[in-house]
């Protein structure tokens, strides 16, 4: 299973709020927030911050409009606190939220064409099964990876790296990422396929 | 969790390079902005807006006012049925009982305050204190009371005209009658008000002389109203009786 660490997990590492020692799930957090407990909503914030802003931030290219839009997103989850219904889990609906305010921007700021959203899906698989061989040396990981990694994350079709961004940064799975993007299970799958042959081929080469 | 057809120590690999890559965060001040957004929401929520007052006392002033309205119109309702004028010689009744009212035409409003103040026993249905504390005396009110006269349909009148039902008909019309008797006494009738006892007796006698009985009696009537105490001389005692 491709199983990223997950976003509660990661952002343990970057903790703002006062966790508990049992920490809660999210939807109850968001319920508590509901309900007038501020202190649920820091939690529920220091889980999700680094997550969501590295998102936004890497699907938009701009820093100030990262911010901007960032901080819209977590407004939309504040005055929505009364209708939220714990029938998916809040990870999904915060980056569906994010994933809807991102199509505003890209179309407002006519940066992205973001409408080609099948032809990823028909490239061939080969290219896939030609980087399973692709054994990455971790042990000798260095900056020039890492930097490596981001350039070819950038340089991934926006649908792609939505995908792998989502998964990696959200911890969502492909039906969560299908439910964010509005598109269907196998497209998801799909693109987060693509995506992550070609960053493990891009990272090949520099190996 | 949906499965990717690759190989998990692969992907694993991968998302470890990933986690090694610049971790950007938001700015601390953006934290502090979108908590204390939070908070404020929060607090809000837990304490009520002052609109949420406000949409409570303008529910419970509109209650108020429904409330009142609907008392002073129930109290209300009584005398309204009372002041509409009753079909019939019952109607016509305690008007002739008030004769010494209908024949002081020159200055209504303080007869209406002598009335207010005395409380004679003619007064009919007209004189309701509790109705005084409420409204003025209405344009019909302040004519005096009608001696029981035959009324006859004025076709001339807008009331006759009128396509009315026809117990309305009829109350209009008794009430119409009572105006146009009220004002036929006012034309015979001298203006004892302002005249001695003398002059008016005198006012009397002439009218028996004149063979005007009817008239002599009710301004005889009336004045008895107004001088109670008054002797009256044997000649002009009534001659009916």
């Amino acid at each position: 299973m491709y199983a990223p660490q997950s976003a509660s997990a990661r952002l343990a590492r970057v903790n703002i709020g006062n966790a508990p020692d049992e920490p809660s799930g999210d939807e109850d957090l968001m319920q508590r927030y509901a309900g007038g407990d501020a202190a649920a909503f820091e939690q529920l914030y220091a889980r999700h911050r680094g997550g969501l802003y590295r998102y936004i931030a890497r699907q938009c290219g701009d820093r100030a409009a990262a911010e901007e839009l960032y901080q819209d997103v977590w407004s939309r989850v504040i005055e929505a606190r009364a209708r939220y219904r714990a029938e998916a889990r809040f990870a999904t609906w915060l980056y569906t939220l994010a994933h809807n305010r991102l199509i505003d921007w890209y179309r407002k700021s006519s940066r992205v064409v973001w409408v080609d959203f099948g032809r990823d899906d028909n490239e061939p698989e080969t290219d896939i099964a030609a980087q399973r061989h692709w054994q990455p040396e971790v042990r000798t990981e260095s900056r020039q990876i890492a930097q490596t990694l981001l350039a070819l994350l950038d340089a991934l079709p926006p649908p792609q790296r939505e995908a792998f961004l989502l998964h990696e940064e959200g911890g969502l799975s492909v039906e969560e990422i299908a439910a964010a993007t509005g598109t269907r299970a196998e497209t998801a799958k799909s693109r987060l396929r693509y995506a992550v042959a070609k960053l493990r081929c891009g990272l090949q080469e520099l190996i | 969790m949906s499965k990717v057809n690759m190989n998990d120590t692969e992907n694993a690999d991968l998302s470890r390079v990933y986690a090694a890559t610049a971790r950007d965060e938001p700015p601390a001040a953006l934290d502090g902005e979108i908590l204390a957004l939070a908070r404020r929401a929060a607090e809000n929520r837990a304490r009520p807006s002052f609109r949420h007052w406000s949409r409570l006392v303008a529910i419970a002033a509109t209650l108020v006012v429904t409330a009142s309205l609907v008392v002073l119109m129930e109290s209300e309702q009584p005398q309204i049925a009372m002041l509409a004028p009753p079909a019939g010689d019952a109607a016509l009744a305690p008007a002739a009982k008030a004769p010494a009212e209908a024949v002081q035409p020159a200055k209504v409003a303080p007869a209406q305050a002598a009335r207010r103040e005395k409380k004679p026993a003619s007064s009919g249905t007209l004189d309701l204190p509790a109705r005084d504390a409420f409204f003025e005396p209405s344009s019909r009110e302040r004519e005096p009371p009608a001696s029981p006269r035959p009324v006859l349909p004025d076709a001339a009148s807008p009331i006759a005209s009128n396509n009315v039902p026809g117990a309305a008909l009829a109350e209009r019309r008794s009430v119409q009658a009572t105006d146009n008797a009220a004002r036929d006494l006012l034309k015979t009738g001298p203006a004892q008000k302002d005249e001695s006892p003398e002059a008016w007796l005198a006012h009397i006698a002439e009218l028996r002389k004149q063979g005007r009985i009817k008239e002599a009696e009710e301004s005889l009537a009336a004045f008895r109203k107004r001088y109670p105490d008054y002797p009256i001389p044997a000649a002009k005692a009534p001659i009916n009786k």
